[in-house]
């Protein structure tokens, strides 16, 4: 690999981590404003003053950690994969097998990204929105799928990019990452 | 259709192989198969609108919940004590920390709707619980995904609910016939869980004032079941709201002990994202999965074919529980019930099997598939959460899977397990 | 070949799964014996009530059975459904069909959403479901209601309750641990929710809580895309099942206010004779302004007061 390309690929690694962080980040923040809605719905309820839009609200939130988060938990290798029948294999067969299905999962993720825009165009072409009581317009949160679709393709290219520079041993590594 | 199916069914199993991640597989494998039976136009915009739909759900809003309610205890240490408190209450008997989890399983069952939330809850809490105990990963993880399955046979339920609705059946009867079921099935697993352990490795007699300092110890935890009881069945709050209050319970206790602090709450929450983070694409995309096998009218076909086998009882039991272990390989389980229940609810009418009856019978049938390898969603789950090694699991499940199986013949065969006790309390028939 | 494949989603046994799929099958079989197939996916295996008003506009559902109220996200003239009119199942029935009416104005503004609106039938104004009787106005001050609609929440508003959002999965054990006083929901889902199980008045006030409308919508691009002999066909079979399908409406009100009746509870239908009509009818005034303001002219027209 030239020098450009090394930094050129250290500099995707770098930014991916970042862009993997913000969205864990996200995601954390996401889920307390997801308790404290469903928190202080129930308690105006109880005081008979229910709010209509908080449970509504904290859907949409869950959505948006969902698949911003895609792109952030992939980042930490915490997507489930089975791996005992690559484990079984010789470093460099191990490296192959990393290659091909992370080639595969980077498919997948540009299918979904394509897809999210697809379906984010058409629901901002017709306005469409949720047909509940806030009427929110439905783009808004199938960019955050778009957009989660983006951090997913980036985070496994990332992923790829490491295993063409330093072999099988990244995936080998990523299991003792601690996701819980 | 049938071979598309298949071959799509041996391209996910050869990508989950090589190490494709999960959801990936099944996303990839969907879209190849949505592709050959209708065609590439408007392809990806399918899959954004199910996946879309999919986790558009209100019900859904109880998993992060109650993780995050997993990973607090975790933080404050309190998980720890639950376990030592449990530990002493059942020292006297083989494997009582086993029989602790099975136990913890049920309690919790009885607050969570959900089997998924059920075993990534207490996974969180009794995995690291367990190791710091001697027990085997896979061991534990094992009892941690039987154990969560009670999650949906003790109400409340949300397959249970499903069910009622699409059968008019009475959701109320629905959830009482699930506790005997469950009951029983928490005693066969402790029991199993009791004969099949070795002695437990740092096992020690406690003294009744051991015991009773352990239950003081853990007491802001023990307290948190009856909280979420009250809270569930005064109508403050509903199935998936008490989780919320779940949580601020914990953070204010734990603030309160010192055993929090903000680093700890923000460690805790960023787990609790990263795994239903995990969970969700798992759904999302299993609905995907579960769209392709939909539009080849495959499960349709076989679900009438049993209908039409004219078999004996026996015959069209085990080809109900053949089936529903089989295609819960590949689809998740509301799929199940919506594609099985309308075909297969008629000819279990027939077949002389109480309505209540075959809810358990299906509750259980989609139990089984969730924690059979080589692929099920509470495995999955259960594997990354305890970092337990999928092969090892696969193989310490195998005995509950044996075991639930067993009981969804029981429940055929003395169908009063299920029926009992509605009847009793007098759900008008 | 052409193949016409329904989506419907819920139970087994509501009339609109029950009725509709048959008589359209029938419909095509009569109208062009080799032509058509028809294929019934059910249960909300392609999609739910909630995933229409996307799925149909997409494609991702070809032909579905629709909630029309539950399209007020993608045409917002079907907000008409929800307005608090104190109509009868006749007189709205009758606004249907007309010239210009409902059906002509909806279709207009389905069409802008990519989709066709091929049938309508009312399913009769949602009931109101509760422990004590709630009968007059005056009886809901400080009632916590469910409701599953902005114009729900509106009517709830007025008549001094307090409006709770609960999902329908929900509503039982909300009603049975008494998260809620009343539920509001359609009269049909009081048997299919087993709802005399957790109350004991069932009120229907006319429409001033709106109706529930239902109706069967196909994607536009797939259906200009069939050949036009079959879209005529598809077009008149859907007609007459949609109209076998208000007739078991009728039939069926009949029949589960009877059984509703036998499970103990009090079933009481608002009618224009009745003293609370006028008090309902005071209240309700300025909300239907309102709502009415919403919508567009000609739609407004039709429902307005004369
Ligand atoms: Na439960
Ligand atoms: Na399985």
């Amino acid at each position: 690999m030239s020098s450009t390309l090394g930094r050129a690929a250290g500099l995707v690694v770098r930014t991916v981590d970042a862009l993997g962080w913000l969205g864990g980040q996200f995601a954390n923040l996401g889920i307390w404003l997801l308790t404290a809605f469903v928190t202080y719905d129930v308690a105006l309820r109880t005081l008979a003053e229910p709010t209509l839009w908080a449970g509504e609200v904290s859907v949409y939130l869950m959505l948006a950690i969902a698949f911003l988060g895609a792109g952030a938990t992939q980042a930490v290798d915490g997507h489930f994969r089975v791996t005992f029948v690559r484990d079984m294999f010789p470093p460099r067969g191990r490296a192959v097998l990393d290659v091909i299905s992370l080639l595969l999962a980077l498919v997948f993720a540009l299918i979904f990204t394509w897809g999210a825009y697809t379906l984010l165009s058409f629901s901002w072409m017709l306005d469409l929105r949720t047909s509940t009581i806030l009427q929110v317009p439905l783009w808004i949160m199938q960019a955050c799928m778009f957009v989660g679709g983006i951090l997913l393709s980036l985070a496994t290219l990332r992923d790829l990019i490491r295993v063409a520079r330093e072999g099988s041993v990244v995936a080998d590594e990523a299991e003792g990452i601690d996701v819980i | 259709m049938e071979f598309i199916a298949l071959g799509v069914i041996g391209l996910f199993l050869l990508a989950l192989a090589i190490g494709v991640p999960v959801y990936s597989a099944m996303g990839l494998c969907a879209a190849l198969g949505i592709y050959l039976v209708e065609g590439g136009v408007g392809l990806p915009n399918k899959m954004a609108v199910t996946i879309y739909g999919s986790l558009d759900s209100f019900v859904l809003l109880a998993i992060p919940l109650y993780i995050l309610a997993g990973t607090l205890l975790q933080e404050t240490g309190q998980s720890t004590k639950l376990f030592n408190f449990a530990a002493s209450l059942v020292s006297r008997l083989r494997g009582g920390l086993g029989v602790a989890t099975i136990l913890a399983c049920a309690l919790f069952s009885a607050v969570c709707g959900s089997s998924i939330a059920t075993a990534a809850t207490i996974g969180l809490v009794a995995v690291p619980a367990l190791a710091a105990n001697g027990y085997p990963s896979a061991r534990a993880g094992g009892l941690i995904a039987a154990g969560g399955t009670l999650g949906i046979l003790i109400p409340p339920s949300i397959a249970l609910l499903i069910y009622g609705v699409l059968t008019d059946q009475s959701i109320g009867a629905l959830f009482v016939a699930g506790v005997v079921p469950g009951i029983m099935l928490v005693a066969i697993m402790a029991l199993y869980t009791i004969a099949s352990n070795p002695k437990d490795p740092h096992q020690r007699h406690y003294t009744v004032g051991e015991v009773g300092r352990a239950a003081l110890d853990a007491l802001p935890v023990l307290l948190l079941p009856v909280l979420i009881f009250v809270g569930l069945y005064t109508g403050i709050a509903t199935a998936t709201e008490v989780a919320a209050i779940a949580v601020v319970y914990i953070v204010t206790v734990g603030l309160a002990m010192r055993t929090l602090d903000l680093r700890k709450i923000w460690r805790a929450g960023l787990s609790a994202a990263h795994s239903s983070v995990m969970i969700f694409m798992l759904i999302a995309f299993g609905a995907l999965m579960s769209y392709f096998f939909t539009i080849t009218g495959v499960p349709h076909r076989l679900t009438a074919a049993i209908a039409e086998s004219g078999l004996g009882f026996f015959g069209v039991v085990s080809l109900m529980v053949i089936f529903y272990v089989v295609l819960g390989t590949f689809l998740e389980e509301l799929s199940m019930m919506l594609i099985t229940i309308p075909i297969l609810y008629p000819v279990a009418m027939q077949a002389g099997i109480d309505p209540l009856a075959f809810g358990i019978f299906v509750v259980l049938a989609i139990q089984v598939a969730q924690i059979s390898p080589p692929v099920g969603l509470v495995l999955f789950a259960i594997a990354k959460i305890g970092s337990i090694p999928f092969d090892k699991l696969s193989r310490a499940i195998v005995p509950y899977c044996v075991l639930m199986i067993l009981m969804m013949y029981a429940v055929c065969y003395w169908q009063g397990i299920a029926t009992w006790l509605p009847r009793t309390m007098d759900y008008s028939r | 070949q052409t193949a016409i494949p329904l989506a419907t989603w819920g139970g087994q046994s509501h009339v609109g799964v029950r009725e509709f799929p048959p008589a359209m099958e029938r419909a095509l079989k009569e109208l062009e014996p080799h032509g058509i197939k028809f294929q019934h996916f059910p249960g909300g295996q392609l999609g739910q009530d909630k995933d229409m008003p996307v799925a149909i506009p997409t494609g991702q559902v070809k032909f579905g059975w629709i909630t029309v109220n539950g399209w007020s996200g993608t045409v917002r003239d079907s907000k008409v459904m929800d307005a608090p009119t104190g109509l009868s199942m006749a007189q709205l029935d009758a606004l249907i069909d007309k010239p210009g009416g409902l059906m002509e104005q909806l279709q207009k503004a389905f069409q802008a959403k990519n989709s066709v609106l091929l049938g309508l039938a009312d399913l009769g104004p949602p009931a109101l479901v509760s422990k004590v009787p709630l009968l007059k106005p005056a009886d809901f001050k400080g009632k916590k209601i469910r409701v599953f609609s902005e114009g729900l929440a509106e009517a709830v508003r007025a008549l001094g309750g307090s409006p709770v959002q609960i999902p329908f999965a929900d509503v039982y054990t909300a009603m049975q641990y008494g998260t809620v006083d009343a539920a509001i929901l359609g009269f049909q889902g009081v048997e299919s929710q087993r709802m005399y199980e957790v109350g004991k008045y069932v009120l229907v006030p006319a429409s001033f809580f709106g109706t529930t409308m239902m109706g069967w919508a196909a994607n536009k691009t797939w259906f200009d895309s069939l050949p036009e002999a079959d879209r005529k066909v598809f077009v008149k079979a859907v007609d007459q099942a949609s109209r076998h399908n208000r007739k078991a409406i009728l039939e069926e009100i009949e029949h589960l206010t009877k059984n509703y009746r036998d499970r103990g509870m009090t079933v009481t239908f608002l009618t224009e004779q009745m003293p609370e009509y006028a008090q309902f009818k005071t209240v309700f005034d300025p909300v239907l302004k309102a709502a009415l303001k919403q919508l567009s002219p000609p739609i407004a027209a039709l429902v307005a007061p004369k």
